[in-house]
């Protein structure tokens, strides 16, 4: 299959460099791009938004794993509900409050980014902990378990490939709202910072290695959170179809 | 003095059961049962779908509470109220813990009820062999068959639970030759003990009649014009005991196993 996902690659590469409709830059001149920037510091602002980024996955995957649970208690399930509603929300006015209830730009950053992969990432794990079959919690109790080791055993191990898949699929929307967020506070840097310089002096082919590697970036998260799954649960890999 | 398959004192007693929702799925529920000297014994309990049979089937197991009704289980020299952890269930889809081996599964269970890591090993280990499930000790529940599931699954809640088992529609689906092997099993269970009481929900009345040792019959009475009475209860108890037909290997070649079986056919559109 690797032959054929490198057809595809070489085959968008191709199309993209010989495309006539010259609305962006070309591969070469994108990939010509790339050596100057890292030689300017790129690396450097792509490890600051790293950082930034795996704090915001982190918090919002703890709070979000936390308060899908909860959903077992009938009382907090109105309020969580209402919770996963806010991804509708702009940003805003919603940032002035961030501003006003954080003490510094790092912060503000995570802040921003740890509640817009929270909802997202809470409607996808609400849904996870609804969709339990009544017969697991059965299995659980009719060995006897108490409530706790109920919750323990079915709603927290029980849906923990699951709840990892989520983490994976949703820590993809930090890297989406990076530019906008770190244009919140351009003092600590970051890729993002770098993209909105580039964009205002149209520098297209630096914007697009950027881009580029931001893309490479995310697929590398994608894999490492990959490998994270399988070594964690290693029952999740099984059954699965192999085309 | 007690003779051999005579019945003895009560083990597992439903009486007056209830559950309603919007309108009555049961109504005034009564079973008895008692003791088979010798040996453990095996109830069927046959009814055609929609009739509440999964209902009684969580109410007998504690997991639903009735409307009204009780549920007594003998524990130690008395009957007591049944809770969840007391009797095992079996489901249809012999459910398991799909994040861990099926030795895990074993473990937690046999852990829950508690005592010693090293004893829990070893109960484990004398069912994995009774059962032949060694090879299988190491796989996770994806890995296995359906087969080697429901074994797992019984040894799963036979570790947690002494000595009833709820077995959910346990011959579904199944060709004769793994409803051979699944009447074997149950035997297994049935021998271990003489207080095991394994109380089998199933649409197969050959396969109950083969089995068990009792034979109940779910459903709902009619009106004078016909019309179904809702809520459904117990309709007929036949005790194979009393006719010749307790289980053994030939049980199925007897002419009156065709009899009762044509017999329970008989009563099945009534339900």
């Amino acid at each position: 299959m690797l032959w054929l996902a490198a057809l595809w690659v070489v085959g968008f590469g191709m199309f993209w460099q010989a495309n006539p409709v010259r609305v962006m830059p070309t591969l070469t001149e994108v990939g010509g791009a790339i050596l100057p920037l890292w030689r300017a510091g790129v690396g450097n602002a792509i490890l600051v938004s790293m950082w930034t980024l795996l704090e915001a996955i982190l918090i919002s995957s703890a709070l979000s794993l936390g308060l899908s649970y909860l959903y077992v208690l009938a009382v907090f399930r109105f309020p969580l509900i209402s919770a996963t509603k806010l991804r509708f929300l702009g940003f805003t006015g919603l940032i002035t409050l961030f501003y006003l209830a954080t003490k510094d730009g790092h912060i503000l950053k995570v802040a921003v980014l740890t509640f817009a992969i929270t909802v997202f990432l809470l409607t996808d794990m609400l849904k996870v902990v609804r969709e339990i079959p009544q017969e697991r919690y059965n299995l659980a109790r009719t060995l006897g378990m108490n409530r706790l080791r109920v919750v323990w055993e079915v709603v927290v191990r029980g849906t923990l490939s699951t709840a990892i898949e989520s983490i994976r699929a949703n820590a993809a929307i930090g890297w989406m709202m990076l530019t906008m967020v770190e244009g919140l506070s351009r003092s600590d840097g970051g890729v993002g910072v770098l993209l909105l310089n580039l964009n205002r002096s149209r520098m297209l082919e630096n914007v697009f290695a950027v881009q580029l590697m931001i893309l490479f970036m995310g697929v590398g998260q994608d894999y490492l959170i990959g490998i994270i799954k399988d070594v964690v649960c290693p029952y999740a890999r099984l059954g699965k179809a192999k085309i | 003095m007690t003779q051999l398959n005579e019945r003895r004192e009560i083990v597992l007693e439903v009486s007056g059961l209830s559950v309603s929702y919007d309108r009555p799925i049961l109504r005034d529920v009564n079973i008895t049962i008692r003791d088979v000297v010798g040996r453990g014994q095996v109830v069927a309990l046959l009814a055609p779908s929609g009739t509440g049979k999964t209902q009684l089937f969580n109410c007998i197991a504690g997991l639903q509470q009735p409307s009204s009704g009780l549920v007594r289980i003998l524990a130690g020299k008395e009957l007591v109220p049944v809770q969840a952890g007391m009797v095992g269930v079996v489901p249809q889809n012999s459910l398991l813990f799909e994040d861990r081996t099926v030795y895990a599964n074993l473990m937690t269970a046999a852990l829950l009820k508690g005592g010693s890591r090293k004893e829990a090993r070893t109960r484990i280990l004398e069912l994995l062999e009774l059962f032949g499930m060694n090879d299988a000790a190491l796989q996770y529940p994806q890995q296995i068959s359906g087969g080697q599931r429901q074994r797992a699954s019984i040894i799963q809640q036979m570790l947690c639970n002494s000595r009833f088992l709820l077995m959910d529609e346990p011959f579904a689906s199944l060709d004769l030759l793994k409803k051979i092997e699944v009447y074997h099993q149950i035997e297994k269970i049935a021998l271990r003990d003489e207080l095991n009481t394994i109380i089998v929900t199933t649409h197969d009345i050959e396969s109950a009649v083969t089995i068990a040792d009792t034979v109940l019959l779910l459903g709902h009475d009619h009106d004078a014009g016909g019309n179904i009475v809702p809520g459904a209860r117990i309709q007929k108890e036949f005790d194979l005991i009393e006719c010749g037909l307790a289980w053994h290997p030939e049980v199925a070649t007897l002419p009156m196993f065709f009899d009762k079986v044509n017999e329970i056919k008989a009563w099945f559109p009534r339900l």
